[in-house]
């Protein structure tokens, strides 16, 4: 169908085409609006209430662990729905998109952070659930963020 | 124009690449679907960019149905990025030098 060679073509045609190829494939792979929130908040919540079992203790305390637990199972749960998504679209999304470089280390580079802190407040306070409850509020923040920032970035016009 | 890359020479292997630039992977049907190429067109450049080492070819099943899969290499990627970049500057030395240009092609 197309398989002339772009040297009959002109850059700037060449760049249009290879723009509109590009922003196709970035919006077949939209990260739906709920997604940042939805897991940030699972995540939040999930090791929040795993850290506030392992700190209480009486009849609560189960129920904390299996709310908890749940909670990590949603958050689980989203992000399969979102890879199943991509698999039955026949796209799976990038951390780059059109995005920045900037916004594709950010989309990565900023997820052993909360892991890393976590382990330092375990070490220092010597608490499970004082580490899960810091896990739980990094992890939750840093995500939302992570992920808002990475859509809004996927969202803008091509560089 | 330094980056220019004859890989990328084709229109199906610029859609190709540039629709695969904008995601990890993506499946064969819907490539040709999204950039319309036809299936034979986009085999023949897929398997041009794969020999180049620009392209990634996996094939894969969902549920029963076999499906082909399609990815950029780390290398294509650089590739096409430095071949976009030569693309822009190209189009900034037209747009710089109109006249000159336009002088050159008038019939003496």
């Amino acid at each position: 169908m197309h398989d002339s060679m772009s040297g009959d073509i002109s850059p700037d045609v060449a760049l249009d085409v290879a723009r509109a190829a590009r922003r196709a494939a970035v919006d077949a792979t939209r990260l739906p609006r709920w997604f940042p929130t939805a897991a940030g908040l699972s995540y939040a919540l999930g090791f929040g209430l795993l850290g506030v079992s392992a700190l209480i203790h009486g009849d609560r305390r189960a129920a904390f662990a299996i709310a908890g637990l749940l909670m990590c199972v949603v958050n689980i749960g989203s992000f399969g729905i979102l890879a199943a998504r991509g698999v039955r679209a026949g796209v799976l999304p990038s951390s780059g998109g059109t995005a920045s470089r900037r916004a594709r280390w950010m989309s990565t580079g900023f997820v052993p952070a909360p892991i890393a802190v976590a382990g330092v407040v375990w070490l220092v306070t010597g608490r499970v659930g004082l580490a899960s409850l810091a896990l739980g509020a990094l992890l939750g923040i840093s995500t939302w963020w992570r992920l808002s920032a990475w859509r809004r970035a996927r969202a803008q016009p091509d560089r | 124009v330094t980056g220019v890359d004859d890989a990328f020479a084709t229109m199906a292997r610029l859609k190709i690449a540039a629709f695969l630039a904008g995601c990890a992977e993506a499946e064969f049907g819907v490539v040709a679907q999204k950039c319309d190429i036809a299936a034979s067109a986009l085999s023949k450049a897929a398997i041009t960019l794969e020999e180049a080492g620009y392209l990634r070819i996996r094939k894969g099943h969902v549920g029963r149905r076999p499906r082909t899969w399609l990815s950029l290499t780390t290398v294509g990627l650089e590739s096409f990025e430095a071949h976009l970049a030569a693309l822009a500057e190209l189009t900034n030395q037209g747009r710089a030098h109109p006249a000159r240009e336009t002088a050159a092609e008038e019939p003496r």
